[in-house]
């Protein structure tokens, strides 16, 4: 009975922390629609109006965006809520948001099969559901958020069709892991060595072999298109090309100097590798200060798990041959492995990247809670709640207090207020001139050219249509450049500049409007050649 | 069950001492220092795991000259005297524990830290701005805060943003030390393998040198907190006795092929130039 107690009053708790950290003013936090936000927001809206992207693509499995060419399942699951809610940021964001949500309860339902304890189960949904990485991935449009879900939904029915002696699971275990791979990149390596790994591991346990490998077949089948876009479009390797890990200037100078011989070469790539996987396995940087959610060296900044638990993730490492038995293996081969993928790429550790890495930590720290709530006596239970809640107010209050006026301008906050700005005088003007440069001494380049139109309605043909310029483009009455301010303005143009770019006293223009980011601070400003 | 014999711990102490002298390019004193604290190390523990005699061994405890945290010079000659005080205490405390000489271990090890990480220098010079309390960074950012968070009264602002986050600033600082890559740094990374498996044996068995241990871990966590200017070698040198008795600890379960080759691959990595 006290169980029962303790599993419902769980569930709910689970369920309205879900919900409230994940819904609560979506729109509105983070501040703006991310660089990579819009351009899957804008790409979902033009292939719903046209079936073809803002490159004029049509129906493409590798949407070439900022040049970063993008998994397509996001966009994809994007055009339904686009289509019915408007270009909107909450539109933009609410198939991650759900899928990020039903992640929570997937993961709880995997815990549930890999141990045969649903209260083990729930505790590790509730981990994920206050976990600060898992939050701000949900509330965004963000591809890894969407091939985490289909990662997770592929373990938990395959390990169910295990358990429960149910072959069609399997088959619709390998259908979710196929998704995982449309969803985002680093399911390209990480979902097929998963896939080797549980034949490894399961092969004997699997009752009806032919099934898994109808299952495999079918999940070959299923990606065969992407990798035939892959091939027959080289360029889409561009991620591959240029965010591998050997592109690293530093290692890159190494490799290419001939004074050093073959071995040296691999130990630098080694070791290379070796610090990208410390990065992502770096306990401070998990539990204390990997949320950028702040500058850089505000104390304030938490982990992308709360340091709360920290201790329950050590002892779930300790406990967890005892806890998972059998699937213990799998469960240490996955929290070794996953980084592993991301630790193959350049640049500082990417959140998105190294994403899938929080089931088999929120796994893990499951089984050291379930044994410390277990073991200990009711005081440490109560100072363990004490401290859980402190974590979680100062977590709250940076993401829902902090976060956003700090950290605007890193989202390019501005263009959907430039946007509403426009919209209602659109007629008024015969030429709008947008500087896409931003920040201290414009030391950042925005993407106006899909906000503009994603939040005005542009029709989508028009930008399908751009003209290149000499530093920028122009469709419709946009054009999107550099704007200096001793150029000749014509009569009725709308000239938008980042605010380290006001123009000088001499020059005849006219004032209109000032976007202000969130703390106040003035980021753009808005002039016209009109009289009136 | 017999205890190796010395020749594989002198084979180990020379082999340290000839990476010291001729690869690190240590001075004589910090050269005989590390060799000799190796030696000390491995009879310590040794002693109290009694380890079975297998050829293994003798192959093994000679490849822990190896350990790259025994070939680090700190910057002052004398600081390396620390660790031989170090393991002379832990000597006495194997023979008889006690209470006195407990105490006077703990105030070693944590004097002995100071100096080692540059927090004191000699004799008694306090460098404030190195702890982690006086850091411009995290004071700019409460005061930020106290200013910026308008959603409580200012009252509540100071006790919500004060220094007491220094205590997370402590943890984040302390546990950013212990990072695979500089494990890796100065362990070697095969040694990572009996390490972790000793860790567990470390904290499931209870031994009379676990307990001194722990006294030795703790003192070094908390200096290595407080310092704004944590390094993997400076900060950890004074631990080479606990790391080689954890290393021998997951002696015993480890598979020896594996072992063997990750040594390879590990001892390519330490003689190859660095990235």
């Amino acid at each position: 009975m006290r169980f029962l107690l303790n599993y419902k009053l769980l569930l709910i708790i689970v369920a309205l922390f879900t919900i409230l950290t994940r819904f609560i003013n979506l729109s509105n936090n983070p501040p703006h629609l991310s660089n990579d936000e819009i351009s899957i927001a804008y790409d979902a809206y033009s292939v719903l109006k046209t079936y073809r992207d803002e490159h004029n693509q049509f129906l493409p499995l590798s949407f070439k965006s900022h040049n970063t060419y993008k998994a397509p399942l996001t966009t994809y699951l994007t055009i339904p809520s686009v289509a019915l809610l408007g270009n909107t940021n909450f539109a933009a964001r609410l198939p991650t948001t759900l899928l990020g949500s039903l992640t929570v309860l997937v993961l709880g339902l995997l815990v549930y099969q890999l141990s045969g304890n649903r209260f083990l189960g729930l505790l590790s949904s509730f981990i994920l559901s206050i976990t600060p990485i898992h939050i701000l991935a949900s509330r965004m449009a963000f591809e890894s958020t969407n091939a985490l879900f289909f990662f997770v939904l592929g373990l938990y029915l395959f390990i169910y069709s295990l358990n429960k002696n149910k072959s069609f699971f399997t088959i619709i275990s390998f259908i979710a892991f196929a998704l995982s791979m449309y969803a985002y990149h680093t399911e390209w390596v990480f979902t097929p060595f998963i896939i080797i790994v549980l034949f490894i591991l399961y092969y004997r346990s699997l009752t009806n072999k032919k099934i898994f490998f109808a299952g495999l077949l079918i999940f070959i089948l299923l990606i065969a298109p992407l990798f035939i876009d892959f091939l027959n479009n080289m360029h889409s390797t561009t991620r591959a090309t240029t965010d591998n890990i050997l592109k690293d200037p530093t290692l890159a100078q190494k490799l290419e100097n001939p004074s050093f011989l073959a071995w040296q070469k691999i130990s630098f790539i080694f070791q290379a590798i070796l610090e990208k996987y410390s990065s992502y396995t770096n306990f401070s940087y998990i539990f204390f200060s990997g949320h950028n959610l702040l500058p850089k060296d505000d104390p304030f900044k938490p982990g992308l798990f709360l340091f709360t638990f920290l201790p329950f993730f050590l002892f779930g490492i300790y406990k967890t041959r005892d806890i998972y038995k059998t699937n213990a293996k799998f469960i240490y081969i996955l929290l070794i492995t996953s980084p592993l993928t991301a630790s193959l790429t350049l640049g500082p550790p990417s959140i998105s990247r190294n994403l899938i890495s929080i089931a088999p930590v929120s796994i893990v720290t499951a089984a050291g809670l379930f044994m410390f709530w277990n073991i200990s006596k009711l005081i440490w239970k109560l100072i363990f709640a004490i401290f859980l809640t402190i974590a979680l107010f100062y977590f709250s209050v940076v993401f829902y207090y902090h976060f956003p006026k700090d950290n605007a301008e890193g989202f390019q906050y501005g263009y959907e207020q430039i946007a509403n700005f426009i919209k209602p005088r659109y007629q008024e003007y015969k030429k709008i001139i947008i500087d896409p440069r931003f920040g201290p001494v414009n030391i950042y380049s925005g993407v106006p050219h899909l906000y503009i139109p994603y939040y005005t309605y542009l029709d989508p043909h028009k930008l399908q249509n751009r003209k290149s310029l000499k530093h920028g483009s122009s469709f419709d009455k946009y054009e999107i450049r550099e704007y200096y301010w001793n150029e000749e303005i014509e009569k009725d143009t709308l000239v938008v500049v980042p605010v380290s770019n006001p123009p000088n006293e001499l020059f005849k223009v006219r004032f209109v409007y000032e976007v202000a980011l969130p703390d106040s601070k003035p980021a753009f400003y808005i002039y016209t050649s009109s009289k009136d | 069950m017999q205890t190796i014999t010395v020749s594989p711990i002198a084979i180990s102490s020379f082999l340290c001492l000839i990476i010291n002298v001729f690869f690190s390019n240590n001075n004589i004193i910090s050269s005989l220092a590390n060799s000799l604290a190796l030696g000390l190390s491995i009879y310590l523990a040794q002693s109290s795991i009694s380890l079975p005699k297998t050829k293994f061994l003798l192959f093994f405890i000679p490849l822990m000259g190896f350990i790259p945290l025994f070939h680090y010079a700190p910057i002052d000659n004398v600081f390396s005297l620390f660790l031989l005080l170090i393991l002379i205490f832990l000597c006495l405390l194997q023979k008889k524990s006690n209470i006195f000489l407990l105490i006077l271990f703990g105030l070693v090890i944590f004097i002995g830290n100071l100096y080692l990480s540059g927090l004191v220098k000699p004799f008694f010079e306090v460098q404030y701005p190195l702890f982690i309390f006086n850091s411009p960074e995290v004071n700019f950012n409460i005061q930020r805060h106290q200013l910026d968070a308008l959603y409580i009264p200012y009252q509540l602002r100071l006790i919500i943003y004060s220094q007491l986050i220094n205590i997370y600033v402590f943890l984040a600082n302390l546990f950013n030390l212990f990072n695979i890559k500089n494990l890796s740094d100065i362990l070697l990374l095969a040694n990572f393998y009996p390490f972790f498996l000793g860790l567990y044996n470390f904290f499931t068995k209870k031994t009379t040198l676990t307990k001194i241990y722990l006294i030795a871990i703790i003192t070094t966590f908390f200096i290595a907190g407080i310092d704004r200017s944590i390094g993997s070698f400076k900060s950890l040198y004074l631990l080479a006795p606990v790391f080689v008795y954890i290393i021998l600890l997951g002696f015993k379960s480890i598979n020896k092929v594996f072992y063997l080759i990750i040594f390879i691959v590990s001892l390519f990595i330490l003689i190859s130039p660095k990235l």
